[in-house]
């Protein structure tokens, strides 16, 4: 207690210091500032603050830069969708009140909510749609412009209603639109990223007081919220890179709550007084991925490439023994996967079983697929991940060496990975990959990853698997406005990819939370913590 | 005077031009930056786009006469991450990074000086070789270990000082400084002496050795029958005799102090150059990782200068040339 007394007043006292030196010129807390300070040393009325420990700052405070859940979690407090979402991904009005499929099929109505104020005082109204989504589709740099591919045009129609047009049919377009945020039209226009993120004007439930580069990120809640208003009245995000460092701030109450526990912290934090340690499964599925592209020339395996061979592949799919590797690379902190989709996801087939590991069998199908003696294969691997890829890789080595196959594990850092496992010149025989999609909708994640890479569909496809009977699955799918229908044509296309060993999933790592007692946490589907899903 | 000086800046354009076409070189092999800004779900068209929009798509030489055109006129580009200014970002990260090697200097030069030079008067006392027993942990202790075990020690199991972050700034001179507000110094703390732990150790070894050196010389024994204070004959004869290598090496590390913290700063969330050029580094970052190091290199060369003037005055047979 004592300690977060003089926290807080350190608080204040920065604060105080802030506004003398006038450092700080748009505070929109101008005469909350002194606050923390006089109210704790009057004991009772202490605010309801919140401090998260998080690994990374945010590059932008503008939300249409960055495609990252860092950036989006940050961008979520400040402002608001169109449609917003819940923590088990179930689609919900947000700034707009109700939409509909118009009977073309591919024009979306959106009713506005009305009323609604951005943080400078300016009405929320169409023009403020139609300029937030044009502003992404006119610009190829701003990284969320990957959910508005497939929006063709955005009308206005009067001041509180708005069309999107998308190129073809698409269902599950107001997914997409969870991810874009709106911004004032009247504030923001001719504006560069930089100028709207060093002074953010949102409709969000927070409002920010201070961004501290590569220090803390201070916001304080919107009391003129059009919804709900959260528990939390002031929320900082303080940026704590190293892993030991962020466990021991929470140990002794720097922060309140910290995510990204390494697995070995875990132990150390549940014996603590005073900190719950939660854990929930995460939408991130690590898998193996297969070059399925080059029929002779693959990098680092035979000629011709035996993976393009569907027995080699299931073969390595039985020849994994996920159970043992999650228990011993990832302590028991991950569920194992069955398919890209999460369990949350429509479309995902509860009854499936992974292939099963039967590194017997696997030998058996090598010899019918003419490897008796094995042959040579490289796995590429991300040396820096958060979901340990390189020991993943290494127990996949041992394995595949049981049944003959004589594997090399070659580990990189983020960026010669990625440009190995690019799908445009693919350079890597089989990789561990990570995917993650916060959609909810398993036709939106097997587009990416199991549809054939072109035109704009599978863009996480790495490996070029293609089956014409899964992209015509998938294209069915793709227009199906049955949820029910949607997931049949999903879970036959998934099937599919199973049977053929595409790919072989692996896991979802789980996310691994630590919270200061007298503080309720209820994890989300996906990485992003809200500050709303603490209660007090 | 004139002459060296100008002889040093033809050195230094020299230097900067080797230095920085290796480093753009190097910077060419981490990975391709495009598929760190853009996202992985973008379309191949877009990649193209982004590809071209910055210049990307040139073949590295000219890239390379690009950036040097651009950068003698001042302007070091813009952060393929950051969308900002290469050198407006890096001065804004530059206080963080100064006051922190600042207070690990001089915590450095006030405890290794007299430890060095009692160790070098009295070799033969226990204590003597107590210090040098420690300076040997110093050396040989990584950076990141001696952080934890700070931290582990004063934060958690004491509660004295904070883990982690720059606590509360004041502006001075149009930057942020945290040393000049009241509770912005024990942030400090705990980074300043991570940092200075291995050159206490290696300036109490220089010193000592210079000393221990001096003492057996003619002069000093000619000072104590003369009889100088013992005081005198240490600080006055046989250290600022012994100050050459000690300056030659504290150069150095000043440099690399302030060049390479990264360690320190990834551990305590200090947010300063160090943790810039690693994040950089690891998003390929090119313009900010090409625009660090050649100013590294202005910074060494200019602190070899600095270096130089100084043995000239500790030591007036030096001449500059």
């Amino acid at each position: 207690m004592k300690k977060r007394m003089t926290s807080l007043l350190l608080a204040g006292a920065m604060l105080l210091t802030l506004s003398l030196t006038g450092c700080q010129p748009d505070s929109p807390s101008g005469e909350n500032s002194q606050q923390p300070g006089t109210e704790t040393s009057g004991g009772e009325t202490e605010k309801k603050s919140l401090v998260i420990g998080v690994v990374n700052d945010v590059v932008s405070l503008d939300p249409a830069v960055k495609d990252s859940s860092a950036e989006q979690q940050i961008a979520a407090h400040l402002y608001d969708p169109l449609v917003d979402y819940t923590t088990d991904l179930e689609r919900i009005p947000g700034l707009a009140e109700s939409w509909e499929i118009l009977d073309d099929g591919v024009t979306w109505e959106f009713k506005l909510r009305q009323g609604v104020k951005f943080s400078n005082g300016n009405d929320f109204n169409a023009d403020d749609v139609v300029f937030s989504l044009e502003r992404i589709m006119n610009d190829p740099t701003l990284e969320m412009g990957v959910y508005l591919m497939r929006l063709k045009e955005v009308k206005k129609i009067d001041d509180y209603t708005v069309q999107l047009v998308t190129k073809i049919p698409y269902p599950v377009f107001s997914g997409s639109l969870s991810m874009i945020m709106m911004l004032d039209k009247e504030t923001c226009e001719g504006l560069t990223p930089e100028e709207i993120s060093a002074n953010p004007v949102g409709t969000g439930r927070y409002r920010l007081v201070e961004h501290v580069k590569e220090s803390s990120i201070k916001l304080e809640r919107n009391d003129e919220y059009w919804g709900e208003l959260p528990d939390a009245e002031t929320v900082e995000f303080r940026v704590i890179t190293n892993a030991a460092t962020r466990t021991t701030a929470l140990l002794n109450g720097e922060v309140d709550f910290i995510s990204n526990i390494p697995v070995m912290d875990v132990e150390r934090l549940e014996n603590a007084e005073g900190i719950q340690v939660v854990t929930a499964p995460s939408l991130s599925c690590t898998y193996v991925g297969f070059d399925q592209y080059h029929e002779t020339g693959s990098a680092g395996t035979d000629d011709p490439n035996p993976l393009m061979n569907v027995k080699v592949r299931q073969a390595i799919y039985h020849a994994i023994d996920i159970d043992t590797i999650i228990d011993t690379v990832l302590n028991g902190y991950a569920t194992v996967a069955n398919s890209y989709m999460p369990e949350i996801c429509v479309g995902y087939d509860p009854e499936m079983e992974r292939l099963a590991y039967d590194p017997d069998y696997a030998k058996q199908l090598l010899e019918e697929a003419g490897y008796a003696d094995g042959f040579n294969l490289r796995i590429d691997a991300r040396s820096d991940s958060d979901f340990n890829a390189d020991q993943v890789a290494q127990a996949i080595a041992s394995y595949l060496g049981k049944v003959g196959i004589t594997v090399e594990v070659n580990l990189l850092p983020r960026a010669s990975f990625y440009e190995k496992v690019n799908p445009e010149d693919l350079q890597s025989s089989c990789f561990i990959g990570g995917w993650s999609d916060t959609s909810g909708e398993g036709m939106v994640i097997l587009n990416d990853m199991i549809h054939s890479y072109g035109d704009g569909m599978g863009e996480g496809n790495n490996g070029h698997y293609s089956n014409a009977e899964v992209d015509e699955l998938l294209a069915q799918a793709s227009i199906e406005k049955d949820m029910d229908k949607r997931a049949e044509l999903v879970k036959q296309a998934d099937a599919i990819s199973r049977e053929e060993a595409g790919y072989v999933p692996l896991f979802f790592k789980d996310q691994i939370y630590g919270v200061r007692e007298g503080i309720t946490y209820t994890p989300r589907a996906g990485d992003n913590i809200m500050a709303w899903d603490f209660e007090f | 005077m004139v002459k060296y000086i100008l002889k040093r800046l033809f050195q230094m354009v020299i230097t900067l031009l080797i230095s920085s076409i290796l480093v753009f070189i190097l910077a060419n092999c981490i990975g391709d930056p495009v598929n760190m800004i853009v996202s992985p779900k973008a379309p191949p068209e877009v990649r193209e786009q982004v590809r071209e929009m910055l210049g990307l798509n040139k073949p590295i030489w000219e890239q390379y006469i690009t950036f040097v055109s651009d950068a003698i006129r001042g302007d070091f580009g813009d952060s393929y991450i950051y969308k900002e200014d290469v050198l407006g970002l890096i001065l804004q990260r530059a206080p963080a990074t100064l006051e922190l090697v600042f207070v690990s200097v001089i915590l450095a030069l006030v405890i290794s000086i007299p430890l060095g030079v009692y160790a070098g008067a009295f070799p033969k006392r226990k204590s003597s070789s107590l210090i040098m027993g420690g300076s040997i942990l110093g050396i040989s202790l990584p950076t990141f270990f001696i952080g934890i075990v700070l931290i582990f020690v004063f934060s958690l199991l004491l509660g004295w000082l904070p883990s982690s972050g720059r606590g509360p700034t004041a502006t001075f001179l149009g930057m942020k400084f945290s040393l000049f507000v009241q509770g912005g110094l024990k942030y400090i703390i705990l980074p300043a002496v991570t940092l200075s732990v291995t050159n206490i150790a290696s300036l109490v070894r220089l010193t000592r050795a210079g000393v221990m050196e001096n003492m057996r010389q003619d002069y000093i024994k000619f000072a104590r029958a003369k009889g100088v204070s013992t005081r005198n004959v240490l600080f006055g004869h046989a250290l600022k005799n012994a100050l050459i290598p000690v300056i030659t090496v504290f150069g150095m590390e000043i440099g690399s102090l302030i060049a390479f913290t990264t360690v320190t700063e990834t551990i305590f969330s200090w947010p300063g150059l160090g943790k810039l050029l690693i994040d950089s580094i690891n998003s390929v970052d090119r313009p900010v990782i090409v625009a660090y190091l050649c100013l590294t290199t202005v910074l060494f060369v200019f602190i070899n200068f600095v270096v130089d003037l100084l043995y000239t005055i500790i030591d007036p047979r030096i001449e500059l040339r």
